[in-house]
């Protein structure tokens, strides 16, 4: 053989390749090549040969074997082998096999004999890579400049994934900075696109240049490697969709690592609307929800949020979004979509824990808005589909709280019971104890109580213990066992810091100790809790009670201060409701204490002139009671000391003894002064007033407390500097107390009246102003003062002013003919203050309009309703009884109309009004039941009946029978 | 003998002249567009150059500049050929290379170089309009302030601009004077630096200083000074109706946040928004923009929110996005979140290790960066 010959003919099989594309040729060529290396070890074309066999090997894509070849040829160079395309294609191998760290020695050699800039670049790119790789990086500013050049090696997914992967390790050893600036770098999907495509352009043109170019074939084949490279490097890069979106997720989890969620959740809201349609969109979507959602976006996380419900498809996070969306309805008051998100989410998930947290959401949002009718329709209706669904729970709990909220005990007891025997224990404690309330509204006491009892013993630590307890301090206070009942009070304190709960069992307590006559006690107690909690709202009622232990006790000016002390503390605090109440009873009290004042310096003044009535004062007991009746604003220590102080009077009676000893001498030594004497009679005898004036500084000194500046100073000044400072919800506090304690209460003058057209400043009043202002308004406007009241109502919601507003609300409803809302507004005013005396006059006028809208079996049984309140027996009593007869007269039952007619004639002598109109109205009656006889009975009745004659009934019966 | 040929007009003047109304409405826009006054030759001395003609060399001649051109005085004294430097064509001007001048060119130190060439080229810029085809004057210039520009000596880069009219002289001379106006900036000649802008704007025709100015504009921004930046890019700005004027427009209006002109901010992001077409830049540009106005205004969680939006649109190398993590520092300091604001920082080290917003934030002492919501 001729080794020439040989060797061109395995090149042959090369070259066979390139033109035919004919793969099999390349393996005859690679064992020719073997064998020629083989056969001649020492010829000149050997090096050429082992060459072209790495480059055999390097197109099959075996490049360890083309390695094992070209790593020598490169290491000790031959002169028939260019060293350059050696280490060229050593760079190539090394960097499609991701050899990085191998690779580096020979990407710096390339870097340094480059040619090209492209080439350079291409060599810098893979040795950065395989030193970041091992933890070196380099100075970033030349890195920054350096990324930034448009060489194609930047726009080959390998780089890229070994930059990517460089970033990973950075992020895993934490060095999130670094990690950051590496994933910044790394291009995304659609610039490498772009500049693949490009290149591969640019290559094509090239290869078409030299493809039949036999002189220059060396160009050919290395454009056409290089195009080959680069679609392929496209092709893969096609099939990575997710490329793009994984390098975002990469670097928004930097950010999130870092803390800086804003630009974590910019990453993502941009890829929602860039790759809706990608593999991992739900991610994505939720991703970007999630962020905005931590952020605190409303907003952004409502939108997003519900995008993400919106879709169908969508259901990894379902639970997670409808619930924290629900959360955003909840605190931007968007309700209406709180609900429908609710019946939503029921539809597709009754069963998750998220179908529970909405319901809860929900229900707590009727709640909170006093909506407990609209609240039990939802959830019966809820009942009815998810009876069995593991939300069942929920709706069975709610229904029970809004059912024993509307005082309807039996199904509230119904729906706890059930609650409490559901597998799910998690609202099982609650129920026990609400139901426990439910039985002790259907006045079952001791069931209550015992129920109660085992709520405490079953869940010791739960956190309505502290309501437990107080409720069953109550429920055993009612069973008369009032030691007991100490005991349930006293144990609020110890499990809960509620200072509302604690103010309440305080009150209980001292309301206990005052009925035992353990004064002393009490006012420590009470002081105690002020002295601790004084600077805190919930204090006010102790205070307020405090005050009435000591005016009981006799200790106005003690009172005194303790009022004034709650007052300076929250006097400017006018969103304090609890204040406008204490306000009054401060300036009344204070009033009280000067009139008392003045009319008891009067009293010591006429005493000491005045002997006859001082004796009578001290020795005639009718004239000291009808005396001090009368004077009732003499100091009770002056009045006690005439009537019960025993020394006190005996050392008057002396003094008065002896005035009258001396008296009785003056006038006998006058007496016996002959008329022609020229001596002067003696002048009358002078009281010893030693006890008076001893008695009026000990009320002097008790006066002193009193302080300096009276009630009506200390508001005028305060009224003035409200003025200046333009603070008009203390201007109309101020007003509404000096209106309400005076009889009849005054009317808010003309530019009070118009701030109820100042929306911003109305909306800063108090709810006592706002109430007397649209008291006055509801005399010529009760449209527009309902549309207020109507528009404010959860304002008014547990204040002192919440009975105010229902009662407005329902007289203007009344006065507009609107009968229905306003029997709604006046049995909402009972169902809240079901122990007011309002609430009776509610029922009354509940009733009258029954009646005269001719509901005469719904009046009656309101005004039945009355009848069963032994506290309001008497004239109210007596009205009912007077409405329900004349229900009856509508119904044309006269009968029955005369029967209660009759109880008021035998029962009720003392209330002429009503006894005097049963007299008019029966004799009416029975004058339809033609029943003449008794209507001269009655009438006769009624005139033996003393008292009546200036009664209205009278008038009429006059009119009838005269 | 005299070639009278010189009474032909400059065409940019006459461009000028043929679009005055739009050139009007354009200097209502930019308030400081003026027209350019080149410096008055006529006391400048003659220097001495060689002379080829067509027909052959000349020998070395006197030759004073003139604003239309040159005066080549004749030998024998019997006058002066006026040409104009549009046609310079038929001649061909040189400084003689003495053995002085090479010795000078070859100086390695460019502070003596300067030195050195200073006599000799010096009394040449003012013909730095004849035509680089017909000169080795040119080449001298250009090599003359490419010196003062590697000595650093702004200075006397800056006298060199003022001796040679900048309206006539070659553009490769003249894109030199906005490296020197940026460095003017940076070394506190701060009047100086503006005049040369001003006379660099009003000299060159826009169309071609606008690449320049463009670059200058944003080098000065990456440097914070405001207000020569902000110079540039309203001029640049001015007739912005694409893309790449919107992205002049919200530069403008950020630069105006800057400068705490508010009104006019705000008409530069209404401008921008009447711009219909986008792309990240400019999106991630009004966001950067409401957040540096949301910072101003102490709403810095806003403002982190239009910056982080900024932030996911710019480009990891647009200056914007030194600015946004600029702002996004302060605004987490502000909010006394020092963890994140040091994470930014860091992220500002490794982008813009030499930037100047970095180097405020590094230098500055953290009381004062906690404590205002001044951009520093």
């Amino acid at each position: 053989m001729v080794p020439n010959l040989d060797f061109y003919l395995a090149l042959s099989y090369v070259f066979e390749y390139y033109e035919k594309h004919n793969t099999a040729a390349l393996a005859t060529a690679a064992a020719q090549f073997e064998a020629f290396i083989s056969t001649y070890p020492k010829h000149d074309l050997v090096a050429l040969a082992r060459y072209n066999l790495a480059d055999v090997h390097a197109i099959k894509q075996d490049f360890a074997q083309a390695l094992q070849l070209y790593v020598p040829l490169y290491r000790r160079p031959v002169a028939s082998v260019d060293r350059k395309e050696v280490l060229k294609k050593l760079v190539l191998i090394y960097a499609a096999e991701q050899e990085w760290a191998a690779g580096t020695p020979y990407f710096k050699d390339s870097m340094r004999i480059a040619e090209t800039g492209e080439e350079r670049t291409t060599s810098a790119a893979y040795l950065l890579i395989a030193q970041a790789k091992s933890g070196e990086v380099v100075d970033s500013s030349q890195l920054l400049e350096f990324f930034k050049s448009p060489a194609p090696v930047f726009f080959t997914p390998r780089f890229n994934a070994a930059l990517m992967e460089v970033g990973d390790n950075l992020k895993s050893e934490g060095d999130l900075a670094t990690a950051s600036l590496f994933y910044q770098f790394v291009r995304d999907y659609e610039t490498l696109e772009i500049g693949l495509s490009a290149y591969i352009r640019k290559l094509e043109r090239r290869v078409a240049k030299f493809a039949d170019n036999v002189v220059l074939r060396n160009f050919y084949v290395e454009a056409k490697a290089k195009l080959e490279n680069a679609q392929a490097d496209l092709a893969a890069l096609k099939k990575s969709t997710n490329y793009t979106p994984l390098l975002h997720w990469r670097i928004a989890s930097i950010y999130m690592e870092m803390g800086r969620n804003w630009e974590a959740f910019w990453r993502f809201r941009l890829m929602v609307d860039a790759y809706p349609d990608h593999q991992y969109a739900e991610e994505i979507l939720f991703s970007a929800y999630s962020l905005g959602h931590q952020l605190g976006e409303n907003a952004i996380a409502e939108e997003l949020g519900k995008r993400y419900l919106d879709n169908g498809s969508y259901t990894s996070y379902r639970d997670t979004v409808a619930d924290q969306v629900s959360g955003i309805y909840l605190e931007e008051e968007k309700y209406d979509e709180l609900y429908q998100l609710t019946a939503w989410y029921l539809e597709r998930s009754a069963d998750d824990t998220a179908a529970q947290l909405l319901l809860f959401k929900h229900a707590v949002a009727r709640l909170t808005r006093m909506e407990n009718q609209e609240l039990i329709d939802d959830f019966q209706t809820y009942r009815e589909s998810y009876e069995t669904a593991k939300c069942a729970v929920v709706i069975h709990y709610f229904l029970g709280l809004a059912y024993l909220i509307e005082q309807e005990n039996e199904p509230a007891v119904e729906f706890f019971d059930k609650v409490i025997v559901d597998s799910n224990p998690k609202f099982r404690a609650d129920a026990s104890f609400r139901k426990a309330q439910a039985v002790l509204g259907l006045d079952r006491i001791e069931e209550s109580r015992d129920l109660i009892q085992q709520f405490i013993a079953e869940y010791p630590y739960h956190q309505l213990r502290a309501e437990a307890e107080l409720t069953l301090g109550n429920v055993v206070d009612m069973l008369g066992d009032t030691d007991d009942a100490l005991v349930h009070y006293h144990l609020v304190e110890p499990h809960t810091e509620d200072r509302h709960l604690l103010a309440r069992a305080e009150l209980k307590i001292s309301r206990i100790l005052v009925d035992r006559r353990q004064i002393d006690e009490a006012i420590t107690r009470l002081k105690a809790f002020i002295e601790e909690h004084g600077n805190y709202p919930e204090s006010i009622p102790v205070s307020a009670a405090l005050a009435t232990i000591y005016t009981n006790a006799d200790q106005p000016r003690v009172a005194l201060g303790v009022l004034k002390q709650s007052l300076d503390q929250f006097f400017e605090q006018t969103e304090i409701h609890q204040l406008d109440t204490l306000l009054i009873d401060y300036l009344k009290l204070d009033r009280s204490l000067r009139a008392m004042q003045l009319g008891t310096d009067d009293f010591f003044n006429l005493v000491k002139t005045d002997p006859i009535l001082l004796d009578e004062l001290i020795n005639d007991r009718a004239k000291q009671y009808r005396y001090f009746k009368k004077h009732d604003s003499i100091d009770v220590l002056v009045q006690d000391s005439f009537v019960r102080d025993n020394d006190f009077r005996k050392a008057v009676q002396e003094a008065i003894s002896i005035l009258e000893d001396q008296q009785a001498r003056i006038d006998t030594l006058n007496k016996n002064i002959p008329p022609e004497s020229a001596d002067e009679p003696l002048e009358d005898a002078v009281l010893d007033l030693t006890e008076l004036d001893a008695l009026q500084d000990k009320v002097n000194a008790l006066n002193a407390r009193i302080p300096a500046e009276t009630a009506d100073a200390f508001l005028e000044n305060a009224l003035t500097d409200a003025y200046a400072q333009t603070n008009m919800p203390l201007v109309v506090r101020i007003k509404t107390a000096l209106a309400k304690v005076e009889d009849p209460q005054l009317s808010p003058n003309v530019e009070l009246l118009q701030l109820w057209d100042a929306a911003e400043q109305w909306a800063q009043l108090g709810t006592a102003g706002q109430l007397w202002i649209l008291g006055e308004h509801a005399k010529t406007n009760p449209s527009r003062v309902a549309d207020v009241l109507e528009a404010s109502y959860l304002d008014f919601v547990n204040t002192a002013n919440e009975l105010g507003l229902h009662l407005l609300q329902a007289q203007c409803y009344q006065d507009l003919d609107r009968i229905d809302e306003s029997i709604e507004a006046y049995q909402m005013l009972i169902k809240r203050f079901a122990q007011a005396k309002e609430s009776g006059e509610a029922s009354m006028q509940i009733g009258q309009m029954e009646v005269g809208r001719g509901n005469a079996a719904a009046a009656r049984l309101e005004l039945e309703s009355i009848l069963h309140r032994n506290e309001w027996r008497g004239a109210m009593h007596a009205q009912a009884l007077l409405w329900i007869g004349r229900a009856y007269v509508t119904e044309e039952k006269y009968a029955e109309a005369h029967g209660f007619y009759e109880r008021i004639i035998l029962g009720y002598p003392g209330f002429s009004e009503e006894l005097a109109m049963a007299f008019y109205e029966d004799i009416q009656v029975l004058k339809l039941m033609d029943e003449s006889a008794s209507v001269q009975m009655t009438y006769e009745a009624f005139q033996l009946t003393p008292g009546l004659e200036d009664t209205e009934g009278a008038l009429l019966i006059g009119k009838e029978f005269e | 003998m005299s070639l009278h040929r010189s009474l032909f007009r400059p065409i940019s003047q006459l461009v000028g002249f043929c679009f005055l109304p739009l050139v009007l409405a354009l200097q209502l826009q930019a308030k400081e567009a003026s027209s350019y006054e080149g410096p008055d030759f006529s006391k400048v001395a003659p220097v001495r150059l060689e002379i080829i003609q067509q027909s052959g060399p000349m020998g070395a001649r006197f030759v004073r500049p003139t604003s239309e051109g040159v005066e080549i005085e004749m030998l024998e004294g019997e006058g002066v050929i006026i040409v104009n430097w549009e046609h310079m064509d038929q001649f061909e001007i040189n400084l003689a290379m003495t053995d002085s001048l090479n010795r000078a060119l070859s100086h390695t130190d460019p502070v003596k170089r300067l030195e050195l060439l200073r006599p000799e080229i010096e009394p040449l810029l003012a013909m730095a309009s004849i035509k680089p085809g017909s000169t080795n004057i040119h080449v001298l210039i250009n090599k003359y302030i490419k010196t003062a520009i590697q000595a650093e000596d702004w200075l006397s880069a800056y006298e060199m601009s003022q001796k040679m009219s900048l309206d006539s002289s070659h553009a490769e001379i003249v894109k030199h004077y906005y490296t020197v106006a940026v460095n003017l900036f940076i070394t506190g000649e701060r009047e100086k630096a503006l005049k040369l802008l001003d006379q660099l704007i009003a000299a060159r025709p826009i169309e071609e200083s606008r690449e320049q100015t463009i670059q200058v504009a944003e080098r000065l921004l990456e440097e914070r000074l405001f207000e020569p930046s902000y110079r540039l890019y309203s001029h640049a700005a001015l007739d912005a109706a694409d893309l790449e004027g919107k992205h002049l427009v919200l530069r403008c209006a950020y630069l105006c946040l800057e400068l705490n002109d508010l009104p006019d901010s705000a008409r530069y992001l209404a401008q921008a928004k009447a711009i219909e077409a986008d792309d990240a830049e400019s999106r991630g540009a009004a966001q950067l923009v409401l957040g540096v106005q949301a910072f101003q205004g102490g709403e810095l969680n806003v403002a982190l929110k239009h910056l982080g939006h900024a932030l996911a649109e710019v480009a990891p190398d647009s200056s914007l996005k030194q600015v946004g993590l600029y702002f996004n520092f302060l605004s987490y300091t502000n909010l006394e979140n020092t963890e994140i604001a040091q994470n930014i920082l860091d992220e500002m080290s490794l982008l813009f290790p030499h930037g100047a917003y970095t180097t405020v934030l590094a230098g500055e002492p953290e009381a004062e960066s906690t404590t205002s919501n001044e951009s520093l």
